[in-house]
């Protein structure tokens, strides 16, 4: 229909006649005798809102597969507008700081954020976004190829052959990525692996292999960074402390509890036991020092305990524990200190509520 | 529901697709999940231009055309 009536248009009325119009079309024209011109124009409008009025979509039975379910809640609409405005700024430092905090609150981005997110080009910054992306971002990275970083990867296993040999002749970052990967999937033979060549690590190397330790934790870990927190290097005793203070019941994480029961014991101003067991597990005669140092070592005594520890003990609640430490102003924490400098992923104490609030400046 | 074949669509509960045009089609297909949202958009008979998106109790505003 249309290309008849194209073809009298373009050739004009008088050389080519007018097509023969659909029935149905052609009793809809007014009765009044028409020109050869107004015919086919009136012809050609009617076709096109038939096209119009008609249009059927194409059918496709199968919905489309919707995303999982998410496991964490995400985060608030005024934290997803400041994400918003870093992502749009691209500054780099921010953003993963951001991403850090996102995930010490257990938090994910807002899904309206995860186009941007997704197509974040830097690596290291990709790293500290995927976690908190989401089972929305997994998803959604299915259907864009550049956002495949974010989509799930087949674990692989391991020729344990192929694995020594990168241990012993892989770069550091190799060595690094390989010990990760190795802790997903085998714990304790990623442990023995690390163990075996532990005294020949240099002093820094050890302490972010240490770090690799934090997946897969577990008490079989307990006597390995016990041996760690002998080490020479105050770096590497640093990093095997927060791993030693997350595994449940472990020796050291009784120690520190011990010692902070010992301080929130005391009256107020809080005493420092001056005698007391340095994280690794030395006695060690102290003198007080500096105001500062003691708020210091308080604050790192404080961080190395559970937060399911400030539940009651001598009817003291987390709150009232909590505020007597805001009185005193040892930290001006965003969350609970303990929770971010264990990783907790998600905590059930009373903290963050009470840190919502503005804190006093220390003056 | 917006899905994603190589192209953006849109389908109803019954199965009808709309191709999208517009510029904020991953938007769109992130803020859905792959679940029923609502949409407004302009039709212009052959291609559906999204203009916002409530889903999740949350409306977006969706550029159509630059």
């Amino acid at each position: 229909m249309t290309d008849s009536l194209l073809r009298a248009a373009l050739l004009g009325t008088g050389r080519a006649a007018p097509p023969p119009a659909d029935p149905r079309l052609e009793s809809l024209l007014p009765e009044a005798s028409l020109t050869a011109e107004q015919r086919l124009l009136l012809l050609a409008g009617m076709d096109a809102v038939r096209r119009r009025a008609g249009y059927r979509p194409a059918q496709r039975a199968q919905p489309p597969e919707a995303a999982p379910d998410e496991t964490r809640p995400a985060c608030s609409k005024i934290a997803g507008r400041l994400l918003a405005e870093l992502l749009a700024a691209g500054n780099d430092d921010l953003l993963a700081e951001a991403a850090e905090l996102l995930e010490d609150a257990g938090q994910r981005l807002r899904p309206e954020l995860l186009p941007t997110a997704l197509a974040i080009p830097d690596e290291d910054l990709r790293k500290a976004f995927l976690p908190v992306l989401g089972e929305r971002g997994k998803w959604l990275s299915r259907f864009h190829p550049a956002w495949s970083w974010a989509g799930v990867k087949e674990a692989t296993a391991f020729d344990p052959a192929e694995a020594k040999r990168l241990w012993t002749e892989g770069s550091f970052s190799e060595r690094f990525s390989l010990l990760q990967r190795l802790r997903v999937q085998d714990p304790a033979g990623a442990r023995d692996l690390l163990a075996s060549s532990w005294k020949e690590e240099k002093a820094e190397h050890r302490a972010e292999l240490i770090d690799a330790m934090a997946e897969g934790l577990g008490a079989g870990d307990e006597t390995f960074l016990e041996s760690v927190l002998d080490d020479r290097s105050g770096q590497v005793r640093a990093s095997a402390a927060p791993l030693l203070a997350r595994i449940e019941g472990s020796a050291f994480a009784a120690r520190m509890q011990a010692r902070v029961d010992e301080m929130l014991g005391s009256s107020l101003p809080f005493e420092i036991p001056f005698a007391s067991k340095t994280a690794g597990g030395q006695r060690r005669s102290s003198t007080p020092g500096s105001p500062a140092r003691v708020t210091r070592r308080r604050g790192g005594m404080q961080r190395r305990v559970s937060c399911r520890r400030w539940n009651p003990r001598k009817q003291r609640s987390a709150s009232s524990s909590s505020s007597r430490i805001h009185r005193n102003e040892w930290f001006l924490p965003m969350h609970c200190p303990s929770c971010a400098f264990l990783g907790a992923r998600r905590s059930r104490c009373a903290w963050p509520r009470r840190c919502e609030r503005p804190l006093p400046t220390p003056t | 529901m917006p899905f994603c074949e190589e192209k953006h669509f849109v389908r109803d509960q019954r199965g009808a697709t709309l191709p999208l045009a517009g510029f904020d089609n991953w938007l769109l297909l992130a803020v859905s999940g792959g679940q029923p949202v609502d949409i407004a958009g302009e039709w212009n008979g052959r291609l559906l231009f999204p203009l916002g998106v409530a889903a999740e109790g949350t409306f977006h505003a969706l550029r159509g055309e630059e």
